[in-house]
């Protein structure tokens, strides 16, 4: 076997041990999956701060540690742009996008536009998102294969075999609550990693001001040169990365959106987004970047340290390697970006189960058990899973992980995120408009692709011309406004959707949303948990009942929704179960459960619970 | 170092970026979606004003530390926290609007 590094048997020992414990993990919660609405949703049940984690390991996923260590190296500080743009879109995310799907119940993107058009825009956008996200699967194994290639020296595609295999198994048998609970533990470890790095890069060069002195101001500026050179300027990755990465990443990433819908409630949501946006992205981009200024400093201050001869998508490993300083770290720097990878991952593999199930599948047929919905997610898993290995061929093809990222950001993105955008906030944008958007943005695009002189040069803000790759990231500006006016134009020139067919489904209906989710008006009084012991009684309704006294305190009234969960607060939600208030009695600190509430929220006996009023 | 490789891109981006950012503001105000008149909302109103000039901050100030001013940013920065004080006192504390 022929490596780079070379590395002993306890460097694949605790490579080995992480993956097992990952394996466990997604083993041990596949018990709390009842139902389809738990394996894709988890059943709404998990706090804020579960998720944020959880989000952490998905976000900063496969290909960010390689692929902005690398830019790191080359650019400098503006590695860190395209973490930093999230928050322009979170007012029309947290009060827009969010609530909607939250309440609107939607099982998928693909089911948001059946309800807000028609069937044939749910073809169209089924179509686009999975393209989308298997590509995106694909890139994940293609970058694991290629972080592994030079410390294991197998064959490319033989560690994208390994890798599936592992990842399917544990996504296949754990559903998105075994997700979630793996992407908490990875999110932990990967920026404990990211920030190990630093510390013991800082310690290498020989102290902070070190480190410091040896980088140039320019190198240290936070945003790239505005529009040179072409393969990294600011302007250009502005539009595709920030734009339309992140409005992408935030509203068309299925995956997400199912982690936001394991929340317990849409204020849960909207703390974890906010959370993760403000203090989480900012650590990410540190954690996956600095790698490349410590290498960049070593290079500067040890030359004789560095290997002058390291490719750009080697950096992180051979800076890892060389400031770690023992196997045993070096293998927990590894495993740390193998969570990162895997952590993306698995959260497609989820998303496009969900997608099959319930915009392909369920329509065809109809009619069965839950549990056979549920089995054949699981088969659905398994096969996304080897069908991102084998594209996996396709995607070798670009030269670089950087260049196949953006080629989705650029023509998978723009009319998905045209069609949300304008469904969400233009009342008058209707089915026409939507398949305009689909069909007369792609051509746009193609047209566009063939002749970017003449129609991307003038949104290209004086960025070079490039034969070979022109306009590589300028043209998701181009390809956007494309969709956008194709979308618009229809939608002026026809006859806009009727109000009652929109209800609840745009920005302007949420209150009406908010009252189809309940099924009666909601109730925003805002009353106090309360602390409660539980009983089971024998009934089939799914309500939950409580004294008087203990709903005063709640401020709620029969007919509300409840929530209930295990008092630990760090369990998160996972034990759990929503219902409605039924008519009180009078037994304070007592709520009457049934045997379903029982099943579903796994409560200990003897344990307390803490109730709240929804809504 | 030329000003397109200092301040434009800080410029385009807080200008572009606050363009979209307020105009979400405006159609989540507008469509009721974000109530002023509730505490819960007007909270959220303040985080998400907060989260905009906390980047815009973080931006402006390392451009200034990468130039090698570093007095300018200290001062700059303590200004900011207790400016972000004061308006949550003002968006926060403020009893219920009518």
């Amino acid at each position: 076997m022929n490596t780079a590094i070379e590395t002993s048997q306890w460097f694949w020992l605790i490579i080995v041990s992480y993956f097992v414990v990952v394996l466990g993990f997604g083993s041990f919660f596949a018990r709390f999956n009842k139902t389809t609405q738990d394996f894709f949703f988890s059943g709404r049940r998990f706090s804020w701060w579960l998720v944020t984690m959880s989000i952490v390991a998905t976000g900063v996923g496969s290909h960010s540690f390689l692929k902005y260590s690398a830019k790191a190296y080359e650019h400098g500080f503006s590695s860190t742009m395209t973490y930093m743009n999230d928050w322009f879109f979170m007012p029309l995310f947290l009060f827009g996008w969010l609530p909607i799907v939250y309440y609107t119940r939607v099982r998928s993107i693909p089911d948001y536009f059946q309800r807000r058009f028609n069937s044939g825009v749910r073809v169209l956008a089924t179509v686009a998102i999975l393209g989308y996200m298997i590509g995106y699967i694909a890139i994940g194994f293609l970058t694991m294969g290629k972080t592994l290639e030079p410390l294991l020296g197998w064959d490319l595609y033989t560690i994208i075999f390994v890798v599936a295999v592992i990842s399917g198994i544990y996504i296949t048998f754990g559903g998105q609550t075994a997700v979630i609970f793996t992407d908490l533990l990875q999110g932990f470890i990967l920026i404990f990693a990211g920030v190990l790095i630093f510390i013991l890069g800082i310690k290498f060069l020989g102290g902070f001001s070190i480190f410091w002195n040896a980088l140039s101001p320019e190198f240290k500026l936070p945003l790239a040169h505005f529009n040179n050179p072409p393969n990294f300027n600011f302007v250009g990755i502005f539009w595709q990365d920030g734009v339309a990465g992140s409005v992408g990443f935030l509203f068309m990433n299925q995956g997400l959106i199912m982690r936001f819908m394991a929340c317990k409630s849409v204020r849960e949501g909207r703390k974890a987004a906010a959370f993760n946006v403000l203090v989480l992205l900012p650590i990410s981009t540190v954690v996956v970047s600095n790698a490349g200024w410590i290498g960049k400093a070593i290079s500067v201050v040890t030359p004789a340290a560095w290997d002058a001869s390291t490719k750009l998508d080697h950096v992180f490993t051979q800076v890892a390697y060389l400031i770690t300083g023992s196997e045993v770290v070096f293998a927990f720097v590894i495993a740390a970006v193998a969570a990162a990878l895997m952590s993306t991952v698995d959260t497609l593999i989820n998303a496009v189960a969900a997608v099959v199930i319930n915009d392909v599948y369920r329509p065809i047929v109809k009619n069965k058990d839950d549990k056979h919905y549920l089995k054949i997610a699981m088969i659905v898993s398994a096969i996304a899973t080897a069908v991102g290995a084998v594209s996996t061929i396709f995607f070798n093809n670009f030269p670089t992980l950087y260049e196949a990222h953006g080629f989705f950001h650029s023509t998978m993105t723009p009319p998905l995120v045209v069609a949300i955008f304008l469904g969400i906030f233009w009342k008058r944008y209707n089915t026409p408009a939507a398949i305009a958007t689909f069909l007369g943005g792609a051509i746009l695009m193609w047209i566009g692709s063939k002749y970017p002189q003449i129609f991307i040069s003038p949104f290209d803000h004086g960025i070079d011309f490039i034969v070979d790759r022109p306009y590589s990231y300028i043209r998701a500006l181009y390809n956007t406004l494309a969709c956008a006016a194709s979308g618009v134009l229809v939608g002026l020139l026809t006859t806009p959707a009727t109000k009652g067919s929109i209800e609840g489904l745009t920005v302007w209906s949420l209150d009406k949303a908010r009252e189809l989710f309940k099924g009666s008006k909601p109730n925003d009084e805002e009353g106090k948990p309360a602390k409660i012991s539980w009983k089971v009684e024998n009934i089939e309704s799914d309500v939950m009942r409580f004294s008087k006294n203990d709903m005063t305190l709640m401020k709620a009234n029969p007919g509300d929704l409840v929530y209930i969960q295990d008092c630990r607060w760090w369990l998160g939600g996972l034990k759990s179960a929503h219902s409605v208030f039924g008519k009180p009695h009078g037994d304070d600190g007592i709520v009457y459960i049934n045997h379903s509430h029982l099943d579903h929220g796994h409560f200990v006996q003897g344990l307390e619970l803490k109730a709240e009023k929804e809504m | 170092m030329d000003f397109f490789r200092t301040w434009l891109p800080f410029i385009y981006l807080y200008g572009v970026g606050g363009l979209i950012f307020f105009i979400g503001i405006f159609i989540i105000l507008r469509s009721k979606s974000l109530k002023i008149e509730r505490p819960y909302h007007r909270k959220w109103l303040f985080i998400l004003l907060f989260g905009f000039f906390y980047y815009l901050a973080i931006h402006g100030l390392t451009i200034l530390v990468a130039l090698e001013n570093y007095l300018l940013p200290l001062i700059l920065a303590i200004g900011f926290v207790i400016l972000s004080f004061m308006g949550k006192n003002i968006f926060i504390k403020t009893k219920k609007i009518k």
